[in-house]
């Protein structure tokens, strides 16, 4: 398996580089197919007879194993190189769902837990910042463009996954829409079929990002490219900071504070997207103006959003700031809450409006994050140091549902509410929003006393 | 849309890749060749990722519509 060592992969000279943004895109979008669980979740409900909380965990334990694996494993990433660590996710990732499958053949929903949610788990953190670091080192010009790239892909990844796995589902269940009607739900050993259907199809989709990742030489930069014209901006930094200094910084735990309260209050709207959308667009008479199958299309509108947040505001980045664009995300999100809160429901064009741009933020704010920590701490363990900073999103995976299914319990039952039973959650977010723009306001140039001494960079490379 | 440049040879392989021949000339950066990979690749990889993403983008589009009409 030498073929996987970062030696084996160092692009030769004249490599095209336009290669690898494709090359990483096939790993993020495979894995964002951990964002389309809602296909299979009733068939699965009704399969292992168990609750939607019970099945919900399955997404839950996944998430928090992407967090966990990103930090534990971003280093040993980060020394291993993308290729090696992409076939390690790879591998994970179908295996997962192999393992999933078997769960759901024989009804043993800790076999789904383990199967998808640890074991996928593990392959969604690894193959997450696999790629990312690498992009940047081959994109030093445009660093926020090369993350916005891949991690579009993980956003786009479920707008793939979702239709093609309805597709997968009646196709195995013999569909037959006179017989099963608009109310049919995919059976068991159907959902097991598309398990392992996906982890043979993923797995080879991966192999083809780890066949054509590469890293570029050391000290090669794009012809034409002054890095000294980086350094012109003084939140850029020429020195490098390992993963272990990194966390040690204020700007560090400031940037997860940032990420962490984006994401919980992106979470504020995805989690309830549905009902909410329902229910801000509810008569005097209780019916809603907004059926399910539009309710629908607002989900999809929003997975477009997602997905081209993460491209547009992530590139964006790259021309006026990283740190401006994290107070846009945060100052013009707190704005776009508040407004969404109190004239939400006035117009359908408003809401959406509001909320389409909302949730661009919150992709965006994915996609610029590893751009901001090469800014900050140089690309000597960007990966890794990325992996730390995935775990203010496990965080918030838990902390976001939490807020906001707590706050509207208190108010009714989503699907049966009014505009106004919502103030209490969204208001949440605009503090939130709030406390994270004050966040972003504090972060500066990490301190020299961070920074390797070119002796050890030096013998880095060298064992690299 | 992709030239490139390097300071040194450090780690090349080379494999049969164009810009061999500059690097048997001292003195010159062996990366400081036009990227001539070829054409056919790279469009192969953009359409391996990108059809299926228009593919997922057209679909929800097609379910968007139902948000205004």
């Amino acid at each position: 398996m030498n073929w996987l060592d970062r030696s084996r992969s160092i692009a030769p000279p004249g490599f095209n580089r336009w290669l690898i943004p494709p090359a990483a895109l096939a790993v993020h979008l495979c894995i964002g197919q951990a964002y389309a669980t809602s296909v299979y979740k009733s068939a699965l409900i009704g399969h292992l007879e168990v609750s939607q909380t019970a099945i919900g965990v399955i997404f839950s334990i996944a998430i928090v194993m992407l967090g966990l694996s990103a930090a534990i494993m971003g280093t040993w990433v980060e020394r291993s190189g993308p290729r090696k660590s992409m076939f390690v996710a790879a591998s994970f990732w179908g295996v997962g769902f192999l393992v999933g499958a078997a769960g759901i053949f024989t009804s043993q929903l800790w076999l789904v837990y383990l199967g998808y949610g640890v074991i996928g788990g593990i392959g969604l953190g690894i193959g997450y910042i696999s790629p990312v670091s690498t992009l940047m080192k081959w994109f030093p010009d445009r660093p926020g463009m090369a993350t916005g790239m891949a991690i579009m892909g993980f956003g786009g990844g479920a707008l793939i996954a979702s239709p093609m796995s309805t597709a997968l589902l009646k196709f195995f269940d013999g569909f037959d829409p006179a017989v099963d009607g608009a109310n049919w739900v995919a059976s068991g050993s159907s959902v097991g079929k598309l398990f392992l259907t996906l982890g043979i199809l993923y797995f080879a989709v991966m192999m083809y990002g780890v066949a054509n990742i590469r890293v570029p030489a050391e000290s090669w930069k794009p012809r034409g490219w002054n890095p000294s014209s980086a350094k012109s901006n003084a939140m850029v930094t020429t020195a490098h900071v390992s993963a272990a200094n990194a966390t040690k910084t204020r700007s560090f735990w400031l940037i997860w504070a940032a990420l962490f309260v984006n994401v919980t209050a992106g979470i504020g709207i995805l989690e309830q997207a549905s009902p909410m959308i329902q229910d801000f667009f509810r008569g005097a008479d209780g019916n809603s103006a907004v059926n399910a199958a539009v309710a629908a299309g607002f989900v999809g509108m929003l997975s477009i959003g997602n997905m081209a947040g993460r491209f547009v505001w992530s590139s964006t980045s790259d021309v006026i700031g990283r740190k401006r664009i994290y107070m846009v995300y945060l100052g013009v999100g707190a704005l776009f809450y508040t407004v969404l809160a109190f004239f939400g429901g006035s117009s359908m064009l408003l809401f959406v409006a509001m909320a389409v741009v909302i949730i661009s933020f919150y992709g965006g704010s994915f996609a610029t994050a590893p751009a901001y920590l090469k800014d900050l701490f140089g690309t000597y363990q960007v990966g890794a140091i990325h992996g730390r900073l995935l775990t203010a999103w496990s965080a918030a995976g838990i902390a976001g549902p939490l807020i906001v299914n707590g706050l509207l319990d208190a108010q009714g039952k989503p699907g049966t509410m009014n505009a106004h039973n919502y103030l209490p959650v969204l208001l949440s977010m605009v503090v939130l929003l709030i406390i994270g723009f004050i966040a972003t306001t504090m972060i500066k140039p990490v301190a020299s006393k961070y920074h390797e001494p070119e002796s050890a960079l030096a013998s880095a490379t060298q064992e690299a | 849309m992709s030239d490139h440049s390097h300071d040194d040879s450090a780690g090349a392989s080379g494999n049969g890749a164009p810009g061999n021949s500059a690097s048997r000339v001292a003195n010159v950066d062996p990366y400081d060749v036009p990227t001539t990979m070829a054409t056919g690749r790279v469009i192969f990889g953009w359409a391996l990722v990108g059809v299926p993403l228009l593919y997922g983008v057209i679909t929800t589009l097609s379910k968007v519509g139902q948000l205004f009409g």
